[in-house]
């Protein structure tokens, strides 16, 4: 008895859990935000340098995060 | 065949040049002339702000160019030479060592070198108020492409190559001083000294310095490119057929500012949590010192100092949300950025858990961190509100982000270089600062950094636009609404005096002290870390994690002492 | 101010160091030899307990090189993100077409044999660092019966400083023939990168150049075969890393225009 409400309740949490991760998703917070200029600017940018930015933002980022993980790796060696 | 210490005395190991505390005290040397100045020029501003047709003695009226040579060089000056140089470079080098269980950094003559380069960076920097046009007007983060033309005012000539040299010398200097820190750390580490054992300050450091490494040579980059633009008429950040000051430029290319943004702020944001990285180290072992407890969540706060520096170079785009940055990148930024204020919250939560009815000792050190705290709180909430860019949008540029970033970075920044003060003086001098005037100090400045920079957000939010040299005399419904903050615009000016007035007392107090002949004891605080311990280095090692205090508060173990059969509940 | 109790037991750690000599990979005397210009660093009472030894000061000084090897990894990757902006950006004319300015840089060709060149001088250094740890000859030289390590890795260090002089005068020479073809830095913005990225691993090339030179006369005039080894692995470390970035740079030139 005990133990199926305990599954219930887990069952509800996980629903709850997903249902708040679909809010989310769908919130307008997940879709491009910035003002109409950026928009415009946006849309006036051929896709090419768009992905150019997109790649540089990969490249720029990756590296760096990687570098950090890999310092902060390495040191564990270290005793 | 084995050395007899005094051999080893004799053989001097080490030149007083390339010492760790004198290169310490040479970094806090360069901060404290920077802040003298930067501090002059803040208090410039702000009469200006207040009262435009004021005329500077000897000098007369403040003209706008002037204004924003005033903002660029007080920016530069206290974000470069200031919060970069003093907690991570100046305490660095001081504390360091010590906390490690380490006699010296790794490389010591590497590390006399950034310092000298420093101050000539530092040197090079205030040359630019002498030079024909005087200083660079185009703000600490030098946007092009106004930061790329000659054209584009007065101080963006000579003043503006004077800026470019001055950074790139700090980069270096920071590049190979971070480097020395981070192989100290990871290399010298005292017997018994292991990673989860070294106090928080030493991973703030850690962390900032692996930070710096990554982010100074990309700012080096991107000056170096800016550099190229202005003199050699490329167009890596110049838009093509760009008109500055109706004149057309000659560049060749399709350049773009938003580029120079991508690698200014690469390097940007990542650089405020260089300066503000170890205050948070300091926060919690100074809390941890005087509530008599162990840190909360002792790992934890190793694993969010870590995680804060990676996130803080996944973030950079939050600078740019109205730049024309394509909106689903600002999601994006926008995402990281929030969730970097998981583990900065996870900090807070630690550090009011570690005092909370804890009864702590209110000495000038404890209330400087509890300050630091409650800066970063203020602060801090402002964070995720600019992160939205919807939000943003409204707020970019205006005096809410001055507000944001003067209460978490520059306050608390301070704040946490004054908590090392106080706390360190009997290490580093022998003395005790006096706590009367300490708490005199602690209670002016705090209530001197909110009274200036909370009515900020107010005027912020009220439209209040950043780095314009003058808010009255503007024409049409813009003047009406700059008009209303004007009583507002006097407090803070009167705010930031009084706050400039409130660092008497501690003037006052490092005077006395000096010549006082009160010795303070060797661990005046019941400090636990290895600094304090009160053997040579070399007879030194760690033997148990920091901030080992028993319940009743008074007893307490170091870091160095072996284990006791004492009234300590075993680890 | 509280009482200050501290726990009756402070025992004053006994020296270890006494009975630490001798042990590990360290050689069985305190070889204090040196003194000139190395004066703060070999002094193994130094260090803390347990890394002393001359394969600490070895391995600290690498750790060193590694992470400033991630700065300039990074002025690079920086340099190289710009490029990829640039290399697509472009303006719209006066007929809402399109335009983009890049040109791509015919490379000269002797930068493949620059890069022959390059690959050649980190084989040779690499043969100087080897030989600089060779285990019987390094025995021998420590106790002074021959200096063979030294003087091998001499001659293999003057060989890579030749070379790479001759990597940058053949930089030099492809700066010169694209000149000679009026393609100069302003020419257009992917003559910007080339000549931004050529003449930036040119500096730390340059770099590296000094410090072969100061390796060189590390090699020479230091006492210590620890401090001579040190030398030649922290050069050679920074030597290679050049090399391969020089590597990925060319590639970027050559096929990524
Ligand atoms: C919860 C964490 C934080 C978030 C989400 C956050 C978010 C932001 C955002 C979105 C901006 C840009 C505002 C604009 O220009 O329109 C900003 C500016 C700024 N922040 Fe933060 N921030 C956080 C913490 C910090 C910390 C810890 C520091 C420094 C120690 C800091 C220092 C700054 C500075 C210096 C600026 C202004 C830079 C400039 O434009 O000159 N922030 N912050
Ligand atoms: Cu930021």
């Amino acid at each position: 008895m005990k133990r199926q409400s305990q599954n219930l309740r887990v069952s509800l949490l996980r629903w709850a859990w997903l249902g708040s991760l679909l809010l989310l998703g769908i919130a307008a917070q997940s879709f491009g935000q910035g003002c109409s200029q950026c928009l415009d600017n946006t849309r006036a940018t051929p896709p090419a340098v768009q992905a150019a930015y997109r790649k540089a933002i990969y490249l720029l980022g990756g590296t760096g995060a990687a570098l950090f993980v890999a310092g902060t790796l390495l040191i564990r060696r270290e005793r | 065949m084995n050395v007899s210490p005094a051999t080893s005395v004799a053989l001097a190991p080490h030149s007083r040049w390339t010492h760790h505390r004198t290169v310490g005290f040479g970094y806090l040397a360069i901060s404290a002339v920077a802040v003298g100045v930067g501090t002059v020029l803040s208090l410039l501003m702000r009469l200006h702000l207040s009262w435009p047709a004021w005329s500077l003695p000897l000098h007369g009226p403040i003209l706008p160019e002037e204004y924003l040579g005033l903002v660029t060089m007080h920016g530069t000056l206290m974000l470069f030479f200031v919060l970069t140089v003093a907690p991570q470079s100046g305490f660095g080098n001081l504390i360091l060592p010590a906390q490690i269980g380490a006699r010296h950094m790794a490389f010591p003559r590497l590390n006399a070198a950034s310092m000298w380069l420093t101050g000539l960076a530092l040197l090079v920097l205030l040359t630019a108020f002498f030079v024909p046009g005087g200083s660079p007007i185009s703000g600490w983060t030098a946007y092009p492409p106004l930061s790329a033309t000659a054209l584009a005012g007065p101080g963006q000539g000579e003043g503006m190559d004077v800026w470019l040299a001055a950074i790139a010398l700090f980069s270096v200097a920071s590049t190979l001083g971070a480097i020395n820190t981070l192989t100290t750390i990871v290399k010298l580490r005292g017997e018994g000294m292991s990673w989860p054992r070294l106090p928080l300050t030493v991973w703030g450091w850690f962390t900032a310095a692996l930070l710096s490494v990554l982010a100074f040579s990309v700012l080096l980059a991107a000056l170096a490119m800016l550099f190229c633009d202005r003199h050699l008429q490329s167009s890596f950040f110049v838009p093509g057929g760009d008109l500055v000051n109706g004149v057309l430029l000659q560049h060749r290319g399709d350049g773009s500012p938003l580029l120079w943004l991508h690698l200014f702020w690469f390097f940007g944001h990542p650089e405020v949590y260089i300066a503000i990285l170890p205050g948070m180290g300091l926060t919690s072992m100074v809390l941890a010192n005087f509530a008599h407890r162990r840190v909360f969540a002792y790992r934890l706060m190793i694993a969010t100092t870590l995680l804060i520096g990676l996130l803080g170079i996944l973030v950079w785009g939050h600078h740019m949300f109205v730049a024309g940055l394509n909106p689903f990148a600002g999601s994006a930024f926008a995402l990281s950025s929030m969730a970097i204020a998981l583990p900065a919250s996870a900090k807070v939560l630690s550090w009011l858990a570690t005092i909370w009815r804890s009864r702590p000792q209110l000495t000038t050190p404890m209330l400087f961190a509890l300050g630091f705290v409650s800066l970063f709180i203020t602060g801090g909430l402002t964070g995720p509100i600019l992160a939205q860019p919807i939000l943003d949008e409204y707020l970019h540029n205006t005096f809410f982000v001055v507000a944001h970033f003067h209460l978490i970075m520059a306050m608390a920044g301070v704040f946490g270089l004054f908590c090392a003060t106080y706390y360190w003086f009997p290490l580093l001098f022998g003395k005790m600062l006096s706590e009367r005037l300490g708490k005199l100090h602690f209670w002016g400045t705090i209530l001197g950094a909110y009274a200036t920079f909370l009515p900020m957000h107010l005027t912020g939010l009220a439209g209040e636009p950043r780095q314009y040299a003058q808010l009255t005399g503007v024409p049409g419904p813009a003047g009406q609404l700059l008009q209303t903050t004007l009583p507002l615009q006097n407090h803070i000016t009167y705010g930031a005096l009084f706050l400039a007035c409130a660092q008497l007392p501690f003037f006052l107090n490092l005077v006395l002290t000096l010549r006082s002949r009160l010795r303070a004891s060797q661990n005046p605080w019941s400090a636990t870390t290895m600094e304090w311990a009160p053997q040579a280095a070399d007879e030194l090692a760690t033997h148990r994690d920091p901030c080992h205090y028993a319940e009743d508060g008074v007893l307490f173990l170091g870091q160095w002492e072996p284990d006791a059969t004492s009234e300590l509940p075993p680890e | 101010m509280p009482p200050i109790v501290t726990p009756p037991e402070i025992e004053r750690r006994h020296k270890v160091h006494e009975s630490d000599n001798g042990s590990g990979r360290r050689p069985p005397t305190d070889k204090r030899t040196g003194g000139n210009g190395e004066g703060d660093s070999d002094n193994w009472n130094d260090r803390p307990q347990g890394r002393r030894g001359p394969r600490e000061r070895l391995s600290q000084v690498r750790m060193g090189v590694f992470f400033g090897l991630f700065a300039v990894l990074m002025f690079f990757i920086a340099i190289v993100s710009a490029f990829f902006v640039t290399r697509a950006s472009g303006h719209f004319d006066a007929y809402s077409k399109y335009v983009n300015e890049w040109l791509p840089t015919t490379i000269p060709s002797i930068l493949w044999l620059n890069t022959a060149v390059l690959i050649l001088s980190s084989a040779s250094a690499e043969m100087a660092r080897r030989s600089m740890f060779r285990e019987e000859d390094v025995m021998d030289e420590w106790i002074g019966l021959s200096r063979r390590t030294s003087q091998r890795a001499t001659a293999w260090l003057t060989l890579t400083l030749a070379l790479g002089a001759l990597f940058l005068a053949g930089q030099w020479v492809a700066w010169d023939q694209l000149a000679a073809q009026h393609v100069f830095f302003k020419s257009n913005p992917s003559s910007h990168f080339f000549y931004l990225i050529t003449v930036a691993h040119a500096v730390h090339l340059f770099v590296g150049v000094g410090a072969l030179i100061a390796a060189l006369i590390g090699l020479r005039r230091s006492h210590q075969i620890a401090s001579r080894q040190i030398f030649v692995d922290a050069t050679v470390w920074y030597w290679h890393a050049m090399g391969l970035l020089w590597l990925f740079l060319f590639a970027l030139l050559e096929f990524g225009q």
